[in-house]
């Protein structure tokens, strides 16, 4: 076996999977910090206000980052099914049960923000408009998914579960997706305005900072959740052991 | 062919276990006839506003019927052990959840659609639709069906959560609704019952690839740890 497919497997082992994560939660927490207050810098001060909707546009800074966010988490949760229904990882299991959280997390966010975003300029809060209804079905797809791992006491018959049904939604998305605008477009005008042109690039810029700042947050949270994940299934194990007595040997962290 | 075979003996088996007990067709007939008729008179007699709503109102009550009937297809016969024997044994489990149903559909909804223009009455729908109602109701509650077997598959130690069942598959539900009310609106173009017919149709084939494999392996794990 090569070098390199021993490091891709041992990210499947808890103690090897916590050393990692361990390592690797300073600098991701540096970097997400460093571009979340430098995209937030952009987007509130250095960013000129919209010509027609003024400095209320500005929300869009963490309301697009936030939906894009939420669509990506169910990507990555597709192929973390597939790592817990194929070759049946157990600690894929935990992430995936840490992603569903995080991905309800941010698509509640989107909802918010959007339906805030909503009331000055559009003058109401929620329109069956193509893209909320679908948002909102993720939504409740997510929290499926969350209480399904709540449900059952066998956590890893729950994995399993919670792994089918991600891979399910994953298909039938699409087709929610599209009967949502069909349906849009058979009963009413669109009423999403958006943007007349693309957006310029004084405000783009600002945009695509947040979207990394999101992401890298998105990540910290997720090592932060699988972290502790790792703990709690490792209560009795032996590298949990050796690590705790190598920390009082040397008398430090990490 | 075996497996088309198989399916058939297994379909006409559990038809037979349905009708052993014909008087169980008569909850789901009442819950979906009292739901129903519970809107107009919460809404008020106001003919024009029911005739707007009243294809939106037989769909909802026609998924909430769905939805009391779906408990019925495994918790049975995992409560007395079939469900187990069907697990060890080498027959495809698939069989087993086609025929499931296929049989509890023909026997608890099919009877709910049939009696659908009779409620649309009550609700001043116009007649002249019942037939079109009838198409886009019974592709509509098969593809529900099959979407529930996924969801009741999910259980406990041999409980099901009705509220956890509810957030599994009522998502899956939106195009359904979608297609299957919309199309019934008065005011949509004749083009949109053809659309919505070719969709649920559709939809019927795309369900019957995924649900009995999805169904399937969830009634893998239940057995497992029940």
């Amino acid at each position: 076996m090569s070098r390199f497919w021993r490091w891709v497997l041992q990210w499947g082992q808890p103690g090897e999977l916590y050393q990692r994560l361990v390592l690797l939660q300073p600098w991701v927490a540096v970097a997400s910090i460093t571009m979340l207050v430098a995209g937030a810098y952009a987007a509130f001060w250095l960013a000129p206000a919209d010509y027609q909707q003024g400095e209320v546009f500005r929300i869009l800074y963490v309301h697009v980052p936030a939906a894009w966010l939420s669509l990506m988490i169910y990507g990555f949760m597709v192929a973390l099914a597939l790592l817990v229904f194929v070759w049946q990882v157990t600690v894929a299991g935990w992430a995936l049960n840490a992603f569903a959280w995080l991905g309800a997390g941010y698509t509640l966010m989107a909802l918010v923000t959007g339906a805030i975003w909503g009331q000055p300029t559009w003058g109401t809060w929620w329109v069956w408009d193509a893209r909320l209804t679908s948002e909102l079905v993720l939504l409740f797809i997510y929290l499926g998914i969350v209480l399904v791992f709540d449900a059952l006491s066998d956590s890893k018959a729950a994995a399993r579960m919670a792994a089918i049904l991600t891979l399910v939604g994953s298909v039938n998305l699409p087709i929610i997706h599209y009967s949502v605008i069909w349906w849009h477009t058979l009963h009413q005008p669109p009423s999403i305005r958006g943007f007349d042109s693309s957006l310029h690039a004084s405000m783009l810029y600002p945009l695509l900072l947040m979207a990394l700042a999101f992401l890298l947050v998105f990540v910290w949270q997720a090592i932060w959740m699988l972290r502790c994940r790792v703990l709690q299934e490792a209560s009795q194990t032996p590298w949990l052991a050796r690590r705790l007595r190598g920390m009082v040997e040397n008398g430090k962290d990490q | 062919m075996p497996y088309l075979y198989e399916l058939f003996w297994e379909v006409r088996w559990q038809w037979r276990l349905l009708m052993a007990q014909p008087k169980a067709l008569l909850n789901p007939l009442l819950f979906f006839c009292l739901i129903t008729l519970l809107f107009p008179l919460a809404l008020g007699h106001a003919p024009d506003l029911l005739r707007q709503a009243a294809p939106g109102l037989i769909w909802v009550g026609l998924t909430l019927s769905v939805f009391l009937i779906l408990p019925n297809l495994f918790m049975p016969d995992l409560q007395d052990g079939t469900l187990r024997l069907w697990v060890a044994c080498r027959r495809p489990l698939s069989v087993y959840v086609l025929a499931k149903w296929v049989t509890h559909w023909a026997f608890f909804v099919l009877p709910l659609i049939l009696i659908a223009p009779l409620l649309g009455v009550s609700l001043y729908l116009d007649l002249s639709q019942s037939w079109l109602m009838m198409t886009l109701l019974g592709f509509g509650s098969f593809a529900m069906v099959g979407i529930g077997t996924i969801g009741v598959a999910v259980m406990q130690k041999g409980h099901y959560n009705p509220f956890l069942l509810a957030v599994l598959i009522l998502p899956f539900y939106v195009p359904i609704l979608i297609f299957g009310a919309g199309s019934l609106q008065p005011s949509s173009e004749s083009m949109a019952f053809a659309n919505g017919l070719l969709f649920l149709a559709g939809l019927v084939i795309f369900t019957l690839f995924l649900a009995p494999w999805a169904a399937t392996q969830m009634l893998k794990l239940t057995v497992a740890q029940s």
